[in-house]
């Protein structure tokens, strides 16, 4: 939501958004010549596309996105992944970087492990199928996982990175962040706790113009107290 | 079913002042995707959203688009004579209506093989309670993110002798008729309608302009209490942040 775009006001469905000669974007339909927003959020304006940036929803998957799934059941051949959204993903045991034998699933990953991975194919039915080998994908040990609104994922990473860079430059934790809003933190329990902290913050301040400011003060508040 | 979109009939004082007493209050159930509680007269209606979810039992899903399963139930509390708890004939003919208007509203198509479950529970009833929870449950949806092509708007028309009022009686007497009417916004679709006794070919076209002035104005009251809840969650953490 900080990103280049003009973002402005606050919109409810139904509302008219736009001037003439724009295009229908992400969260809006055209009716007639007008463009109508279909969710409540912040009207972005990128180029003659008019866009609605969602402030509440749930994920859905979408084929590249990097996300943090866990184990819901495995068979002898696949997993089966929460994704934090109303659909499951499959990971096949060829698409793991471990040389799985046929039945030996769940002695690799078992139900409730969390694992970074990358979703290689969505189909027209939300059929989700992602894949563990790859760079930057793995299994997660230790840590803690946290939800959060999956339409708050690009104002928790921050334009460029930078609140995100916030986030670990002031914790000195290990954070990452799937696009399906669920965020692995790993550190010291008390930074842990200051990051869950200032999580909170971003999801209640997300209309905010100075998130990056506001955030930088809690942190220093903080270690004020520590 | 559609009606002149430039509605002939304008509120008098009385109607307005009955509108306006309605209390909209958004996110009342933490733990639903979206809640809303709506009073108004004698009805209080709280409604919870949960979905886009995954369908249980896994029969019912749709590979084409999301199944809309609404619940209306009323407390036993609810009426002037006790009402026997759990489902009847009547709250499963309304929950079927409340879907089937509901579905209207929403993307179904967005979201195959899911579930969007919509729980009404009716604290008081009175006169009206059908288009009050179908507002409810529009502005619970626009809370749990789900895209929808308008708000849900409606009205209730009392007609009798002297020709059609919004304000309801405490009490119908046989010789009134009851139209309760879902509007898809402010436009002149109809999604919802019900009329309960007997209504002549001109109370009707009377009673929808009527239905229809005051769907509109509860309509823009729905999108000022919206913009004005995410307004106020601003403010209040402004203060929190100070």
């Amino acid at each position: 939501m900080n990103g280049s775009e003009d973002v402005t006001d606050l919109v409810v469905p139904g509302d008219t958004l736009g001037e003439e000669g724009m295009v229908p974007g992400y969260g809006t339909i055209k009716r007639g010549d007008d463009i109508i927003s279909t969710r409540i959020g912040l009207v972005s304006v990128r180029g003659n596309t008019v866009n609605v940036i969602p402030i509440r929803g749930k994920y859905l998957p979408r084929r590249d996105d990097l996300v943090i799934g866990t184990v819901r059941e495995y068979s002898n051949t696949n997993w089966s992944f929460d994704l934090n959204s109303p659909y499951t993903a499959f990971l096949h045991f060829k698409d793991v970087p471990w040389d799985v034998d046929f039945g030996e699933t769940g002695e690799y990953l078992s139900v409730g492990d969390a694992a970074i991975l990358r979703i290689t194919d969505v189909d027209v039915r939300y059929r989700t199928t992602v894949v563990l080998n790859g760079p930057g994908l793995k299994k997660l040990n230790g840590g803690r996982l946290v939800k959060i609104n999956p339409t708050m994922v690009p104002l928790v990473i921050g334009k460029n990175g930078s609140m995100i860079s916030v986030l670990k430059g002031a914790t000195s934790c290990r954070i990452f962040i799937g696009q399906n809003g669920v965020l692995w933190v790993d550190g010291e329990p008390e930074d842990v706790d200051l990051v869950l902290g200032a999580l909170d913050l971003i999801e209640r301040r997300c209309y905010s113009k100075q998130l990056n400011k506001e955030i930088e003060l809690y942190f220093a508040d903080a270690r004020m107290f520590h | 079913m559609a009606q002149d979109p430039h509605s002939s009939y304008e509120l008098t004082d009385s109607d307005t002042r009955w509108i306006e007493q309605m209390e909209m209050k958004i996110g009342r159930i933490g733990r639903a995707d979206g809640s809303c509680q709506v009073k108004l007269g004698g009805n209080n209606v709280i409604c919870a959203v949960y979905g886009p979810r995954e369908v249980y039992p896994r029969h019912l899903q749709d590979s084409l688009k999301a199944i809309v399963q609404c619940k209306y139930n009323l407390a036993p509390f609810s009426s002037q004579e006790r009402k026997r708890p759990g489902p009847d004939r009547r709250s499963t003919e309304i929950s079927r209506i409340l879907g089937e208007a509901l579905e209207e509203v929403m993307f179904v198509q967005r979201y195959p093989k899911t579930s969007i479950d919509i729980y009404f529970e009716v604290m008081e009833a009175s006169i009206g309670i059908r288009w009050l929870s179908l507002v409810a449950a529009s502005m619970a949806l626009v809370d749990a993110g789900i895209p929808i092509k308008e708000l849900a708007s409606g009205c209730s028309v009392v007609v009798d002798g002297s020709g059609p009022s919004i304000e309801p009686p405490s009490e119908l007497s046989p010789e009134q008729t009851l139209v309760e009417v879902g509007t898809l916004g402010d436009s002149d679709k109809f999604i919802m309608f019900q009329v309960d006794g007997g209504l002549s070919q001109d109370d009707m076209s009377q009673t929808m302009d009527v239905a229809q002035a005051g769907s509109k104005m509860v309509y823009d009251m729905q999108k000022e209490m919206i913009r004005g809840h995410f307004a106020q969650l601003s403010e209040s953490d402004e203060e929190v942040g100070q």
